[in-house]
């Protein structure tokens, strides 16, 4: 048991210290705060779920420009470890499939500017697993994978035909005689204008026509690796003429191909200047700030349109751009559920933690990919991922992790810590800092830390064994994954 | 300066005190303008007013009322709802409805919020056509023109929270049972979120706690980016609802009257919301959600769990409240209506005007209160949506003006004509 302290001995404690520590011979070692964070600790921050010991080396030794290039084109990084494993590591038709296997890309893929970029459009076009067949989640992820900077005209059609969407928002029931409207709606609501973006009811109600008729193949008698279950119905369509107020219309097309309506008026949208807007908006919001500096979200529409709508390049200025590396940019933003846990899980360097017991942990965060039942899909902004609502639930993922009490989920202490182990509470402080949050912490709480360890530590023998300091470092440990800099992103 | 109410909050743990915490950051950082002082909320005092409860039930998704509260007296029902409509009552098969009155008959599945509302001298009543003009068949703008009552910025509890704010205010007078602030209570006026009452523990050695809440509380915030001081902000609500629900336990807590929760989301969370109210702590809203509202497909079949839950939940809470519950009102909304007019899915679309189920204290129940536009096609707007006929804001005018004991209509309702509804 740590010795029970009287508010009056912490207090006495607290201050002799901070004098003995700035006045002369034990130096200033508890006085210095942590660095300012570094540009490349900075991108790795929003282009990976957390800034690993591989991560990092990869981008020393590539460099910036490099290492960016080479995340942008992730058909050329072997990632064929992780990928050969998944086949064996859950059965795609399981409820929580695709949920595991995107925890499995994010944990371990060494693609993860390609799956930040996945997580994100899955979350645009958010889809409820409850809603749909649970392989098709699957099919979703891994087609947007495939297309991820590619164009968003491309990744939009591929959405809209994609069994996850079509079974979600209803294309699968959606008939000439009695339209229904959910899909055509949230199209140009949440996926394309915004709910601003000058579209009428009237424009819903004829957008609803042009998609009569989609439907997909049975998702089951299919395999996770043909390339699309789309399934247009034509004696399901209505082949009638329609016009939208936006510009766009058909004279209606007859017969099998009656689904290039629906290609058509999805070119028009993924075209149209408020798609442009929104997009990029929410990209930015998503990559750089939650309120990313409007010159910079400007000069990455630019690049968005003049490029067509290309993600490659779209993503690529983003991370060039002068501003993305602001001061007021750094860590501005703030870990959502699944990032808060897939970060700890990486910068301790777990190596194999069981994924199925990771994505039980981020339930309990109201964060699993395919769990938001609402087509509005999860925030990208951080005030919906603070407040003691959500903050509780992460102090007890936290210490539950620390204190191996997650099945299958075991921080390496060991590994962390070779021989010769820190001497003192501000060295072990230090080391778990630099470890675990980059985010810069007051100089108070570094001594406030320093302090509690040392506190600890003076109840052992000198030259403690790392046995014999482990029940403490869990706790300071505990302390470090709760403060408020390590929720933000 | 701390005061003597802080002094003694802070007995339970031998933590550094504001002081000393930033006698040691001048120290540390040789920084000695940090030592200004601290704007922390005080929020200890412990006054009490007027124990008046409001609960309110979010129908996230956009519940088919016209499923749930019938109007199968109305000849055009069944013309629009030929497939998924509620029978009349009698009628030989069918999902068949329970009689209301000669107009209106509840979804079966809510038996007992039925019994409730026809019961002799019942509290329980529906308000129908409920909405607001320029209506709005977005999710989340609809959402938030709820929340907000149409004036954004902030929430309109959180409003009435401001302008009834008084020196002896208890330290929590909102809490939404889920993990994040909903808009309805999001403001300056501080407000608060737990996910369940479960959460509230300290995890780890005393010593721990003394530590992070020291850091918490003490470390100087000003000047940090926003979502820095957010975090802050939000540890120290965890320290503080730790403190003020120590005594509520939803692991042992045993309902009262018999009472039955059913499983799921909302139950449980009225549950905690009913152990919460029984310690009389001086919390005056609760927000918890019922989410799964947006059946545009399957109606029939997806609708009836759902109705059936909140039914029951509904009738849980107040035989779980029992005589306390005469200090209770819970209210229920949802962002619109549906479709009068089934689509070819066998469910609705996005519609208009809505309704809003008003339970507990003195409420005016066994009715449906409000003008009732009905379905012939010359009432409905566009040929398709249920007119939005009653104002929902009168409906919260009346609960926190005869209910909660009143409020400033002018700011927290702002532009709004009031045409008194009668459900208080």
């Amino acid at each position: 048991m740590p010795p029970r302290l009287s508010r009056r001995d912490v207090a006495r404690r607290l201050v002799t210290t901070a004098r003995k520590t700035t006045s002369g011979h034990a130096g200033t070692r508890y006085a210095v705060a942590p660095p300012p964070l570094s540009f490349p600790l900075h991108v790795l921050s929003r282009a990976t779920f957390g800034a690993n010991a591989a991560a990092v080396a990869e981008m020393q030794q590539m460099g910036f420009d490099s290492w960016l290039e080479w995340q942008l084109h992730p058909e050329a990084i072997d990632d064929q470890h992780l990928e050969g494993s998944l086949a064996t590591l859950i059965a795609p038709t399981a409820n929580n499939a695709a949920d595991i296997r995107m925890l499995a890309r994010a944990v371990h893929s060494r693609r993860q500017l390609a799956w930040r970029m996945v997580y994100f459009l899955n979350n645009h076009f958010s889809t409820f697993r409850g809603d749909t067949q649970p392989i098709s989640e699957t099919v979703e992820d891994d087609t947007f994978f495939k297309r991820c900077f590619s164009d968003f005209a491309t990744v939009l059609r591929l959405s809209a035909t994609s069994p996850a969407m079509i079974d979600f928002l209803d294309s699968v029931s959606n008939i000439a005689s009695a339209p229904n409207e959910n899909y055509a709606r949230e199209l140009m609501e949440l996926h394309t204008l915004g709910v601003n973006g000058g579209y009428t009811e009237a424009d819903v109600a004829s957008a609803a026509r042009v998609f009569t008729g989609w439907s997909r193949v049975n998702v089951l008698t299919g395999t996770v690796t043909t390339s699309s279950y789309f399934q247009f119905r034509a004696n399901r369509h209505d082949a009638g003429s329609k016009t939208l107020s936006l510009g766009w219309s058909t004279p209606g097309i007859t017969g099998d191909s009656g689904y290039l309506e629906g290609y058509s008026l999805l070119n028009f949208l993924a075209a149209h200047p408020n798609t442009a807007t929104r997009f990029v908006d929410k990209l930015c919001k998503y990559f750089v700030s939650d309120q990313p500096p409007v010159n910079l979200v400007l000069r990455v529409r630019q690049v968005f349109v003049s490029s067509g709508g290309n993600l490659r390049d779209t993503v690529r200025a983003l991370f060039l751009d002068a501003e993305f590396a602001d001061a007021v940019n750094v860590k501005a933003k703030v870990h959502d559920g699944f990032e808060y846990v897939v970060n700890a899980v990486r910068r301790f360097g777990i190596s194999s933690p069981s994924l199925s017991v990771l994505n039980t942990q981020v339930g309990l965060l109201r964060s699993q990919p395919h769990q938001f039942t609402l087509p509005t899909g999860y925030p990208e902004i951080g005030p919906p991922w603070q407040g003691s609502g959500n903050v509780l639930p992460r102090w007890k993922f936290a210490d539950n992790l620390v204190h191996n009490l997650i099945g299958g989920v075991t921080v390496p202490w060991s590994t962390m810590f070779p021989l010769p182990l820190p001497v003192g509470g501000a060295a072990w402080v230090s080391s778990l800092l630099a470890r675990l949050v980059d985010s810069e912490v007051p100089a108070t709480t570094v001594l406030a830390l320093s302090i509690f360890m040392d506190s600890r530590l003076s109840t052992l023998p000198a030259n403690p064994t790392l046995t014999q300091v482990l029940p403490h470092l869990r706790d300071l440990t505990s302390l470090v994954l709760r403060l408020p800099e390590a929720h933000l992103n | 300066m701390q005061s003597n109410a802080d002094d003694q909050k802070n007995n339970l743990a031998a933590g550094p005190d504001r002081r000393t915490f930033l006698q040691m950051g001048a120290l540390a950082t040789g920084a000695m303008g940090l030592s200004g002082p601290l704007a922390a909320r005080d929020r200890h005092s412990s006054g009490r007013r007027t124990p008046k409860v409001t609960v309110v039930v979010f129908q996230r998704g956009g519940a088919d009322h016209l499923n749930l509260y019938a109007p199968t007296g109305d000849p055009n029902y069944a013309v629009l709802r030929p497939t998924i409509g509620i029978r009349p009552p009698g009628s030989p098969s069918g999902v068949v409805g329970l009689a209301m009155n000669a107009t209106f008959s509840m979804h079966p599945a809510m038996s007992q919020v039925h019994a409730r509302f026809t019961a002799p001298n019942s509290n329980l009543g529906i308000v129908h056509a409920v909405g607001y003009q320029p209506f709005n068949r977005s999710h989340f703008e609809s959402q938030d023109l709820y929340e907000n009552a149409l004036a954004p910025g902030d929430g309109w509890i959180n409003r009435h929270l401001q302008v009834t704010s008084t020196p002896l205010d208890p330290p929590v007078r909102a809490l939404a049972i889920r993990p994040s602030l909903p808009l309805s209570m999001s403001g300056t006026y501080p407000c608060f979120t737990v996910a369940t009452m479960q959460d509230l523990a300290f995890i780890g050695q005393p010593d721990m706690r003394v530590w992070l809440e020291a850091i918490s509380e003490l470390t100087p915030t000003a000047g940090m980016p926003a979502q820095q001081q957010l975090a802050y902000q939000s540890a120290i609500d965890c320290f503080d609802l730790i403190d003020l629900f120590a005594g509520i336990n939803p692991a042992t807590y045993v309902p009262s009257g018999g009472a039955v929760y059913p499983a799921g989301a909302l139950g449980q969370a009225l549950k905690e919301v009913a152990e919460t109210i029984k310690a009389n702590l001086g919390v005056e809203f609760y927000a918890v959600d019922h989410n799964g509202w947006d059946h545009h497909a399957n109606l029939v079949t997806s609708i009836n769990p759902m109705a059936q839950q909140l039914s029951d939940a509904i009738h849980a809470f107040f035989t779980d409240l029992g005589a306390a519950g005469a200090d209770v009102v819970l209210v229920t909304m949802s962002e619109f209506g549906r479709v009068c007019a089934e689509n070819g899915s066998g469910g609705t679309d996005h519609g208009v005007g809505g309704a809003m189920l008003v339970a507990g204290g003195a409420v005016n129940g066994g009715a449906v209160r409000g003008f009732w536009p009905g379905l012939s096609s010359g009432a409905l707007i566009s040929g398709r949506y249920l007119a939005p006929s009653n104002d929902f804001r009168s409906v919260l005018r009346e609960i926190l003006e005869i209910h909660m004991g009143g409020t400033d209509p002018a700011t927290v309702f702002p532009g709004h004509v009031h045409t008194p509804i009668g459900i208080l």
